[in-house]
């Protein structure tokens, strides 16, 4: 028959006691249940914003810089975009002076025109005072009183301006009249005085509005060969990992259970095996020369491998830590044994990273489409989440123990692969590998554990 | 905060409400787990452990008796849980053995009188702590404990029954119950001598 405690001075007076009892727990009880409730999420969640963000915003700029490169395409000499305001002078001074002000950007077409006038202006008016005269008129206003050099035999920059008027090609007398009273068709007539001084105003005006659009333009337009451009890459990994452990010699042995094996090769008492994993990123890179590159960006790894063990019946295990000042020992329960148990275990040691990769790229052979290259770099690597266990300081047991992984490492990269160029993209392949330069856990846990990853990267390459 | 917005809170996931519970609620909490646990530190662990479960499992609260008697019964249960691992609860415990090994002046601090009861609580072999807190504190019956334990319903009693014996030992030597003599009395009267 059960008691009740409550007729009972007995338990009546453990229980009032035992309730009047409160311990305050440590700080650490909280951060722990706040880090299991939201801690990691909000690390995922972070990570993956930053990343995305990252990848949004370099999307976002390669578009922008694609729709300039449309725009500033179509101002190059010989299409048609030049602005409308000279149409109905297409051929009269201002025109002539815009494209001179384009052949200072691009000079090459200009050349060409530029010897035309040389042949053809000596036969059509070169003893002609009149047009020069005219000519004269119409680059002074045209370069708003600065001074134009030339020379005294019609084959300067001032007869290029008056090459492809209509005018140019009349008769000298037939010129002279038709400056003074007859315009064009397309013009309405004007006055004598108002067709010089309103015409050259206006003209001016529409040279100096079409000449700022332009050159407004042609500083927008990228280089040819831009300097910039974005990779996106990916690459299935394999994983191997490297064990070993520390020996403090300053410690008196008595947080180490006694079949401690500190002092012998823990790779002799595991049974590891690689697995498969990914690394997925994007980079920016900046071309410092032709054989030379820059890049930084920012990349997810997923790291694993498998753990050969046991299933036994539920046992403690520790894990002695180091410490400078005290020996310290984490203990728990585990039915994950190392040796002998009564039925086979695998386990799997999982690593979700976040790294910001730096590094440089250099091109060894190929010219312009295909080229073998190597780069390599360091990667700031950031834990997003692990799932590990963590072999005993016996190597008896394993334990999870998700305190003692490390949230900051370092990682080195290098990688060789062969490129190819075509329409626009650079398309590569080639082997990689990742080493992880501090070890995956904390220095208090006396096993370091070194990640290497293999991997065959895929990538592609577009300039911006 | 009243306890119905912290519950609603911790129901949304809201990481203050859940500040404020765990604020609350952890200081007796802790007090139950360190009556089972071996030292404070695996107490905290057992906290931890506890209130995870009360947070992910709040959704079950039904509202159908008190709010802290429902953690109370997660956080004794996660205890259990952590014992059951590997600890046997009915191996019987010489008293006189236990007691002459058990009980140290040292050991029992004598700050305020309720540290005092907990800590000579704390010095019952692991068996007899365990059935002990379970019926006489917790209020669970034999049966339950039996089930909770995996044991015998018998075994429970035989167990607390040892447990109370050794407890009454040790709370006579250092002289707490002294303090309350006609409780003393009534309780070793009850007892028959």
């Amino acid at each position: 028959m059960d008691w009740n405690i409550y007729d009972n001075d007995f338990e009546a007076f453990l229980k009032q006691k035992s309730d009047q009892y409160k311990m305050y727990p440590s700080d650490r009880v909280w951060n722990n249940i706040y880090s299991s409730l939201h801690g990691r999420k909000k690390w995922w969640a972070l990570g993956l914003t930053l990343f995305l963000i990252g990848i949004g915003l370099l999307a976002g700029r390669e578009v922008l810089m694609s729709d300039y490169n449309k725009m500033a395409s179509g101002l190059t000499p010989g299409t048609q975009t030049l602005p409308p305001a000279g149409s109905s002078l297409t051929n009269n001074l201002p025109s002539a002076s815009t494209r001179r002000h384009i052949g200072q950007l691009t000079a090459a077409p200009l050349t060409l025109a530029t010897k035309q006038t040389i042949q053809t202006e000596p036969t059509a008016n070169a003893s002609d005072k009149t047009t020069a005269t005219a000519a004269e008129i119409a680059v002074e206003n045209n370069t708003g009183g600065q001074e134009v050099p030339r020379s005294g035999n019609g084959s300067n920059e001032t007869d290029l301006v008056i090459e492809n008027n209509p005018l140019s090609l009349l008769s000298a007398a037939d010129k002279n009249a038709a400056t003074v009273t007859a315009p064009s068709a397309t013009q309405k007539p004007l006055p004598l005085h108002e067709t010089v001084t309103d015409k050259t105003k206006s003209i001016k005006e529409e040279a100096v509005q079409s000449v700022n659009q332009v050159e407004n333009l042609a500083a927008k337009q990228p280089l040819k060969y831009s300097r910039w451009s974005l990779q996106y890459y990916a690459s299935p990994t394999i994983s191997y990992r490297r064990l070993s452990n520390v020996y403090s010699g300053s410690n008196n042995s008595s947080n180490i259970p006694v079949a401690s094996g500190d002092a012998g090769n823990i790779n002799r008492y595991v049974n590891h095996k690689p697995a498969t994993g990914f690394e997925l990123g994007s980079n920016v890179q900046y071309r410092l020369s032709d054989n030379l590159r820059i890049f930084a960006g920012a990349q997810l790894n997923y790291s694993r491998y498998y753990i050969d063990a046991f299933k036994y019946h539920t046992e403690k295990a520790s894990i002695a830590l180091n410490n400078s000042q005290v020996h310290d020992t984490v203990s728990g329960y585990t039915d994950i044994r190392n040796f002998s148990g009564y039925a086979p275990e695998q386990l799997q040691n999982k690593y979700l990273q976040l790294s910001l990769p730096v590094g440089i790229e250099i091109k060894l052979l190929g010219r312009k489409k295909l080229q073998f290259s190597v780069a390599g770099g360091v990667q700031p690597t950031f834990l997003l989440t692990s799932n590990s266990y963590l072999i005993s300081s016996d190597y008896k047991n394993y334990i999870q123990s998700p305190d003692l992984a490390r949230s900051f490492n370092v990682h080195t990269n290098f990688e060789a692969f062969i490129s190819y160029t075509t329409g626009g993209l650079r398309w590569q392949i080639g082997p990689q590998f990742r080493s992880q330069l501090l070890s995956s856990y904390s220095y208090q846990y006396r096993v370091r554990e070194y990640l290497t990853e293999y991997g065959i990267k895929f990538g592609v390459t577009k300039s911006f | 905060m009243t306890e119905e917005s912290i519950l609603k809170g911790c129901l949304r996931n809201d990481a203050v409400a859940q500040k404020e519970l765990y604020s609350r609620y952890s200081p007796k909490m802790l007090a139950v787990c360190y009556r089972f646990a071996h030292n404070r530190e695996d107490a905290e662990d057992m906290l931890q452990e506890g209130f995870i479960k009360v947070f992910s499992q709040i959704h079950t609260f039904r509202n159908q008796g008190a709010f802290e008697g429902w953690v109370r019964r997660i956080i004794v249960h996660t205890c259990i849980n952590n014992l059951k691992k590997n600890k046997k609860f009915n191996e019987s415990v010489d008293i006189i053995h236990a007691t002459a090994m058990q009980v140290r002046e040292e050991s029992v601090p004598s700050i305020v009188q309720a540290k005092q009861v907990v800590e000579c609580i704390r010095i019952l072999p692991i068996g007899y702590r365990t059935v002990l807190n379970l019926y006489a504190i917790e209020g669970y019956s034999h049966r339950e404990i039996g089930n909770m334990l995996d044991i015998e319903e018998s075994t429970s009693r035989s167990q607390y029954t040892r447990a109370k014996q050794m407890l009454e030992d040790i709370l006579i030597k250092k002289k707490i119950l002294q303090q309350q003599p006609a409780k003393k009395m009534n309780f070793l009267s009850s007892f028959g001598g």
